[in-house]
């Protein structure tokens, strides 16, 4: 199983944002939102004024947000990158609140939320949109168990940089090589009280609901194959009440003649 | 009541809840924001396409599902961009399927109204107009028609639209460039025989040094940044001349920022430090220069004092520079477009030539000059005269063709390319006004379409096959990736159709592009090794390929080791041009002889990366996402003096006109100048991308090749 990381050369981006549109295109991401950005810092000693820093999801070891997940829609895959299970995704937004980074956001076409997978969604196999078109090779990706590869190279012979937001303790895969400003970030959100109250309660309806979906399977095979006593007796009941009503139309009782006059 | 627990009504139950269930998934929404996504049972396709913005022409392999563009990847067997793509180019996922576009042939009535026509219709009326013109004006119809170029799709178009002009005697195609480089493709033309680089850009990493005269390479040719990247890994040292920190900034060892206009000065004083410090071959120099002798009188004036006193540059930072140069064993100079936008343009260019030239940096691996929209493949004029006969008339620049839109002397004008590139946009709108007959082949209810007469909706390159060409005289093949939508028509096809009806004895029939290539390889020898097999299998193949099977010819261009002028040589003193001693401050700058003491700021104009021209890319929100419409850069001291903040709304006015601009405070630009974007459009739906053209409030100064869009004065008033 490969060991996807992204490392990005952020000296190297002169803030293009060809991997922005590449990605919102790839992932059908509406124009104006984003699974990626390019952080400005303003600083009068860089050359172009600016330093430039490229960014997407971090994909964290024990990440907040599959932490904050109630319905268990995101999680840490095996292959290093953290997933979205849009058909599980209820949209509640807690995953949103609890990134650090600000790298997932509410798709509203999906209504569900949004973040980058390495583009295994869209083109599984390919080279992320991102670091296909950068002109500058900035983001380098790949198997970073593979010894062969040039995200293992650079890696080993790089020195690593992790971005990590005050106090948030997340542990980020993405890795900058070298040098790159910010090297710390503000202070991120952390997971709510009742977001994490409502991780038991998720779980106690899974429960519930998973008993009573057995239960209605049950009676509905028992109802195929061994049908009621009750249900067997049900035509004839009707029958002879039919033949009770047409015999009072007939005699004209006093009932009827009440609710007439 | 009857008891509902029943098996039928539990079966009825549940089959109800399954159908619902399968109904509610199956209404589920898409995301139809961008482009277009298909059901998972379409196919998806991998077709190989080119951006048509700028001259890098990336290739790139387009996702097709459906019938449509889903999303693009770039080409990375692309020699010349690896892969890389900049967001104008991505655009075109959206321009394709854009809300804006108008896909029916309309005619503008008097009162105002668009009429829906019919293509044939349409066809018909351009035919008839130009039969009519030949009718009244005979041997002289030729001058009475004109064209605005580029055609967005493909060579293929160009090639069409030259042969539908000559059918009418007309060669008045004008070329995109001219307002760009042609002062500079004029002046290599003159000095060097080759109007165009005379190498390409791998070179630069076989160069010593690389001087990026104004040359914005990140801004403009944004792929064209990995070549930078390893020119500056390889050790090569970079110069950047511009008085802007821009992208490119973050590639060079050494940045100048002269007061904008003021290059000649510093070429020529780079010619006295050389001549000078006796830091040339003189046998070498007498081989290419062939007035030599007139070089240290021409330049003498320039010391290093004068230099720096004009340029604004310390002498301390003017004599690293010159040192360099004067040491580097190999140099090639890329000439940046803003050279050839001011009218002191000439003598500029002139002056970097000749200083190429005395340090013997022109003839050889690593030497030699670059520039923007350089390269173009020859043999279209060729082909053009093989059908037509050769061409006697001499081509027109547009100073010459509004003037006689002014006068009322041009009958018909094709409007291909935005009238806003010109300076004085407002008073080329007029005159345009006066032409009777107007052909607007276009995209969306534009600027262009409100002085036409007749809408032809064009198709986006992607609609049609074709062959493109880019800066290395690479050529490109693309096939037909999607269908154009309604009466939407690629340029070939519009030009071939007027063409036939017009003359159909000498237009010749094609079924399209792929005929046409044909032609070209039987009838150009430049074209004969350029067969549509290998076109058709090679990501890029460089023109000239003069047999079958031949490598491609990369490298400089003086492959006889002599320049490639009739005498092999150059002249310091022109005799159309005169000399480079004569150096003025362009027309209207702030500093100059005749300046307005109520223009004190030097206006400076240019691209964004992400938006080509005044044109396409203002009409996608793709684009829009990253900009912030029109905006003044403005130092801060600048802003200091005249009680500016950031985000405030400000009247940028020229002794032309003025429009509104949102102030961006910025150390990028220096104290005495201010810069504007080129791009933006008045018509465009997108938000962030219209303003009123910059051109609008341009002076109409042109010098004697080309227009002059920087350096005039100008100032800023708080609204």
């Amino acid at each position: 199983m490969a060991h996807y990381i992204m490392a990005i050369d952020s000296e190297r981006c002169m803030n293009c944002k060809a991997c922005i549109i590449a990605c919102q295109q790839r992932n059908h991401v509406p124009y104006g939102l984003a699974r990626n950005w390019i952080r400005e810092t303003a600083c009068s000693t860089a050359p172009a004024g600016f330093r430039f820093q490229p960014g997407t999801c971090m994909h964290c070891d024990d990440p907040s947000c599959v932490r904050a997940c109630p319905t268990a829609a995101t999680w840490k895959d095996s292959d290093g990158s953290v997933k979205i299970d849009v058909s599980r995704c209820i949209g509640c937004g807690s995953c949103i609140k609890a990134c650090p980074y600000h790298a997932r956001f509410l798709n509203p076409q999906s209504g569900t939320a949004d973040k980058c997978d390495y583009c295994q969604g869209s083109t599984p196999g390919e080279v992320p949109a991102c670091v296909a078109v950068c002109p500058t090779h900035c983001r380098i990706f790949g198997d970073a168990d593979d010894p062969g590869s040039e995200v293992a190279g650079v890696l080993a012979t790089r020195k690593p940089i992790h971005v990590i937001p005050k106090n948030s303790g997340a542990r980020p895969t993405l890795t900058y090589l070298d040098a790159t400003t910010p090297e710390i970030l503000p202070e991120g959100p952390t997971e709510s009280r009742p977001v994490e109250a409502m991780r038991p309660m998720a779980k106690a309806v899974t429960w519930i609901g998973g008993l009573v979906l057995a239960a209605l399977g049950g009676t509905f095979v028992r109802q195929l194959l061994w049908p009621s006593a009750r249900e067997e007796e049900e035509p004839a009941a009707n029958a002879a009440g039919h033949r009770a009503s047409n015999r009072a139309r007939e005699e004209g009782t006093a009932e009827d003649h009440r609710g007439q006059s | 009541m009857q008891d509902a627990y029943s098996r039928r009504n539990f079966l009825k139950l549940s089959a109800a809840l399954l159908a619902g269930g399968a109904a509610i998934a199956g209404s589920g929404t898409r995301a139809e924001a961008i482009g277009h996504v298909a059901g998972p049972a379409q196919r998806v396709f991998e077709i190989k396409g080119y951006c048509p913005f700028c001259q890098v022409r990336c290739t790139y392999k387009a996702r097709v599902q459906g019938g449509r563009i889903v999303s693009l990847t770039g080409d990375a067997d692309n020699y010349w961009t690896g892969g890389a793509m900049c967001p104008k180019g991505m655009s075109m996922v959206e321009l394709v399927n854009s809300p804006y576009r108008i896909t029916e042939p309309m005619y503008h009535e008097a009162n105002g109204s668009w009429r829906r026509i019919s293509y044939r219709e349409a066809v018909g009326m351009v035919a008839d107009r130009m039969k009519d013109v030949v009718q009244r004006h005979g041997d002289k119809a030729g001058n009475r028609v004109a064209m605005t170029m580029p055609l967005w799709d493909c060579l293929e178009s160009e090639v069409a639209a030259l042969m539908a002009l000559r059918t009418v005697g007309c060669v008045q195609a004008l070329p995109p460039g001219e307002t760009c480089v042609s002062t500079a493709s004029n002046m290599l033309g003159d000095m060097l025989g080759v109007n165009s680089g005379t190498t390409q850009v791998d070179d630069i990493c076989n160069a010593r040094t690389l001087v990026l005269w104004g040359a914005n390479v990140s801004d403009l040719y944004p792929p064209y940044t990995r070549w930078l990247a390893k020119t500056r890994e390889q050790g090569v040292k970079i110069v950047y001349v511009d008085p802007r920190k821009t992208r490119t900034s973050m590639w060079c060892s050494q940045q100048l920022r002269p007061v904008p206009g003021t290059d000649g000065m510093l070429a020529l004083g780079a010619i006295a430090y050389i001549l000078n410090k006796g830091a040339y071959n003189e046998e070498r120099a007498r081989f290419q220069i062939e007035d030599f002798d007139n070089l240290k009188p021409q330049s003498a004036s320039a010391t290093m004092d004068k230099v720096a006193s004009i340029t604004g540059i310390s002498e301390e930072e003017l004599g690293t520079f010159y040192e360099t140069l004067a040491a580097s064993e190999r140099t090639i100079v890329w000439l940046g477009g803003s050279l050839s936008r001011q009218s002191n343009g000439i003598g500029t260019v002139r002056s970097i030539i000749l200083l190429q030239a005395l340090r013997d940096n022109l003839i050889g691996q690593g030497k030699g000059m670059l520039t923007f929209q350089s390269g173009k493949p020859g043999g279209i004029d060729e082909l053009v005269d093989h059908f037509f006969g050769e061409n006697a008339t001499p081509k027109l620049n547009f100073r010459r063709i509004r003037l006689a839109m002014e006068k009322g002397r041009l009958d018909i004008l094709f409007l291909n390319s935005s009238y806003r590139r010109y300076p004085d946009a407002r008073g080329v709108r007029k005159a345009i006004e006066k032409v009777p007959f107007v052909v607007h082949m276009g995209f969306f209810l534009d600027e262009e379409s409100e002085v036409s007469t007749l809408f032809i909706p064009a198709a986006f390159g992607p609609e049609s096959a074709g062959c493109g060409y880019g800066n290395e005289n690479q050529l490109a093949w693309r096939e037909q990736i999607v269908r154009a939508p309604g009466s939407c028509v690629p340029a070939w096809q519009f030009y071939r159709d007027v063409g036939r009806l017009v003359d159909p004895r000498r237009y010749p029939d094609f079924e399209g592009p792929e005929d046409i290539c044909r032609m070209m390889q039987a009838h150009v020898p430049s074209w004969k090794g350029i067969t549509m097999e290998r076109l058709k299998a090679s990501s890029t193949l460089v023109w000239p390929i003069y047999e079958q099977g031949a490598a491609e010819r990369k490298g400089t261009v003086f492959s006889e080791g002599r320049l490639l002028t009739p005498s092999g040589k150059m002249r310091v003193q022109d005799r159309v041009f005169g000399g480079i001693n004569r150096w003025t401050y362009p027309k209207g700058h702030p500093l100059g002889r005749k300046a307005s003491k109520d223009f004190p700021l030097i206006l400076l104009q240019g691209k964004q990366l992400w938006h080509w021209q005044q044109t396409l890319t203002n009409f996608t929100h793709s684009m829009g996402q990253f900009s912030n419409g029109r905006f003044v850069q403005v130092h801060p001291k600048t802003a200091a003096g005249l009680g500016l903040q950031e985000g405030d709304r400000v009247l940028l006015e020229t002794a032309v006109g003025g429009l509104e601009a949102l102030v961006e405070i910025s150390e990028n630009v220096r104290p005495d100048f201010v810069f504007t974007p080129a791009n933006c459009c008045r018509t465009t739906p997108v938000r962030e991308n219209c303003s009123p053209s910059i051109c609008d409030i341009l002076p109409n100064s042109w010098d004697r090749i080309s227009a002059q869009h920087n350096g005039t004065g100008c100032r800023l008033r708080k609204i």
